[in-house]
Formats: C-alpha cells, sequence, structure tokens
C-alpha cells in the first residue's frame, strides 16, 4: 500500500492551493459570527420575555383595561374589550426580535421598499424616490445595495444621505450594519455608484453615500471585474 | 465578543502553516478542492472562538483536520442524492483532466463514498492508527476497519485499470 500512499501524497500536493486567503478576512468573519450570536441570544431572551407577558395576559383574561410590564422586555396592553389580542409597545431593547431575525436572513433576498434621499446632512433638500426597489446582493466579496430610481430624481456627484422607511429598511440597515461592518459596501443609486458609510448604530436607518473618486474607481474596478 | 477573536498571533501562525496543507489533504477526501476550501475555513472559523481551550491541545491542527473532516461528512448527508449521483456515474467532480504520466487517484477514490474516502486519506496518507482515525471521524474502530477493507478492495481494481489506460 505505499504506492497508494505515494499517489494519494502527490495528488494531495497536487490540490494544495497556491495562495492562502488572509487570515484578517477569516478572523473578520469569526468576529462577525460571534456578534450575531451574541444579538440572537439577546434576542430570544427578548422573545421569552415577550411570549412569557403575552401568555400571561392570555392566561388571566381579564376584561379590564390594563397595562402589565414583563421583567425586562416590552410593556404588554390590551384594550378594554378584546382580551385576546394583545398589543405590545414600549421602548425596543438592545438586539430587538425584527433586526436580528432580518440579520439571520441571506443578503441576497433582502428587499427594501421606500426610500428618502436627503442631498444634505440637515435634511432640506429632499427627494422621495418613487417606487423604489432595493436590492442587496454580493459580487464576489462586494456587497452590493442597488436603487433603482425610475424617475431617475436622484443624480450628481454630490454626497447624499439616505433613509429607508418599513420594516424592510430596519432589515436593510441590520443587514449592512451588522453583517457587513468593515466591509465594502457599493451603493448603486440611479446607475450610479456610491461609497457607502454606515452611519450610528445597528437600529439607524441612515446610510451616507459619497462619490469620492478613489473609491468609486475601485468600486467600479470590482463590478465591472466580476459582471464581465 | 470574543476578545481573543483574531487577535493573537498563534492562531494566524496555524492558520498560515496548515491552511493549503489542510486543503490538500481534505480535497483528496472530498474529490473536489473548492469543497475542501470551503470546510476548511469553516474549521477555522470554529477554531477562533474557541482558541483558547484548543490551544492546549497536542496538535491544534488535528482538530482543525478533524472538525473539517466532520463538516464534509454533514455536507454529505445534506446532499446524499448528489453524492449519490456522483457516485453512480463515476465522473470526477472537478472535472479535472488527468496529467497523463501518473494514476488519476481522484477519479478511482471519485468512485467511493466519501466514508470510505476519508478513512483512506486519514490512514493511508496521514498515517493515523486506526484508533486516531476512528477518533477524528467520531466512529468505532470496527467501522473504520470494514470502511478501509471495502474502500481498498474498490480502489485496487481501479487504480489497476487507471494504471493500464495510461500504459
Amino acid at each position: 500500500m505505499s504506492e497508494l500512499r505515494d499517489l494519494l501524497s502527490a495528488e494531495a500536493e497536487r490540490q494544495r492551493p497556491a495562495s492562502t486567503p488572509p487570515y484578517d478576512e477569516i478572523a473578520r468573519r469569526a468576529h462577525r459570527r460571534s456578534r450575531l450570536r451574541a444579538a440572537a441570544a439577546g434576542s430570544a431572551v427578548v422573545a421569552v420575555v415577550t411570549l412569557a407577558a403575552i401568555s400571561s395576559v392570555l392566561l388571566t383574561g381579564s376584561d379590564d383595561d390594563q397595562t402589565r410590564s414583563g421583567p425586562a422586555g416590552p410593556s404588554v396592553s390590551t384594550t378594554p374589550s378584546g382580551p385576546s389580542i394583545p398589543t405590545i409597545s414600549g421602548p425596543r431593547t438592545l438586539g430587538a426580535p425584527i433586526e436580528v431575525r432580518h440579520v439571520l436572513r441571506p443578503p441576497e433576498t433582502c428587499r427594501a421598499t421606500a426610500a428618502r434621499a436627503f442631498t444634505s446632512a440637515a435634511g432640506n433638500d429632499c427627494f422621495e424616490l418613487a417606487a423604489p426597489e432595493i436590492v442587496v446582493r454580493r459580487v464576489a466579496d462586494l456587497s452590493v445595495v442597488e436603487v433603482a430610481s425610475p424617475d431617475g430624481t436622484l443624480q450628481g456627484d454630490q454626497a447624499v444621505w439616505i433613509t429607508l422607511d418599513g420594516p424592510d429598511a430596519a432589515q436593510l440597515t441590520a443587514l449592512t450594519a451588522d453583517r457587513w461592518d468593515g466591509e465594502r459596501v457599493a451603493f448603486v443609486v440611479g446607475g450610479l455608484v456610491y461609497d457607502a458609510t454606515i452611519q450610528g448604530e445597528r437600529l439607524g436607518h441612515m446610510l451616507r453615500l459619497s462619490r469620492d473618486p478613489r473609491t468609486i474607481e475601485r468600486l467600479l474596478d470590482v463590478l465591472t471585474a466580476t459582471s464581465g | 465578543m470574543n476578545g481573543e477573536v483574531g487577535l493573537q498571533g498563534a492562531p494566524r501562525d496555524l492558520y498560515a502553516d496548515c491552511y493549503s496543507r489542510l486543503v490538500g489533504i481534505v480535497a483528496v477526501a472530498a474529490a473536489d478542492r473548492g469543497t475542501a476550501e470551503e470546510v476548511v475555513q469553516e474549521a477555522f472559523l470554529r477554531l477562533l472562538p474557541r482558541w483558547s481551550q484548543v490551544s492546549r491541545y497536542d496538535d491544534p491542527e488535528a482538530w482543525v483536520r478533524m472538525v473539517a473532516f466532520r463538516l464534509l461528512s454533514n455536507r454529505r448527508r445534506r446532499a446524499q442524492n448528489k453524492i449519490r449521483a456522483l457516485v453512480r456515474t463515476g465522473s470526477p467532480p472537478n472535472g479535472r483532466p488527468p496529467s497523463g504520466d501518473r494514476v488519476d487517484v481522484t477519479r478511482a477514490l471519485a468512485t467511493l463514498p466519501l466514508a470510505q474516502r476519508q478513512v483512506i486519506v486519514l490512514h493511508h496518507l496521514l498515517d493515523l492508527p486506526l484508533d486516531q482515525v476512528a477518533t477524528e471521524l467520531g466512529v468505532a474502530v470496527g467501522t473504520v476497519k470494514s470502511r478501509l477493507a471495502r474502500g481498498r478492495a474498490a480502489l485496487e481494481p481501479l487504480l489497476r485499470e487507471e494504471a493500464n489506460d495510461h500504459v
């Protein structure tokens, strides 16, 4: 069987990759996974507390107007005439379920349905993007967020700020802020490529887009190389 | 976040030292280098948060290899139909032609079930004793023996045939 060993050794040597991916990339992925797990654990606690609070209301079944607070979660209230459908209100805690659930979804499926763009930080020059469709996908190692703007209002080379509305916007923001922190993100808005910088914390919806020529050139290199 | 992730030099050194070697080894068992790279990278991803524990082992590389091989097994379980199709057709998954002056061991191995390829690689390529192969794969020693015997029995005529083809 030494012949077999020689064959296997030769094959293993032949299969060795010529280059090794950067260790920093592996470390960054491990870092991100660690944070996602911590966030998921936090959301599980919130979900359990929320369920416990809802169950408590349902089990008591009181017809009185009441507001109950969970041990550490949001408050739960019922309407005077309808004890069977509680509503949840109160401030969201860190790792609120909706964001975490979205973070764990594949970015390729992420879509948002509404957006407003501002050409100044003060927000005094606002464009409402008509029927925008925001699609997030991966191109090679680049995260690409495409904002289709059929009316073409968002054009030009000035820096813009963009806010996103609705639950899908939270999904998009969570994805960009949590999954891609430290990674390159390209925004393609109205056919123009922008370099995106995430502003604020993970629950924020503000993304600053810029058109720095060198950065854009680098992003375009990646996009054109992979699309060809 | 675990403060040890990515901050120490030792896992970086281990990665630089053994990544490509592990990919080569796993690629022989997987019969596909792309898959090998994915599972080895995943194994390193799992190593980093556990580095403080794994670094105390005699051979941390063996831990990474074990995880990579088990990930390979898990993939097989999730993709049973694909594996069956590959075994049935006997075609080389990576489609690389043989070099012409050597026996295409990959093609021969690709006709074996993954479990048999794994024991053959660990035992014959890495010279691991049977009990260590059993430990790494999480199976009984008897299972390793039977897989090894079946694998060798299946491989022998294939290699002879390949050798004749290249004469």
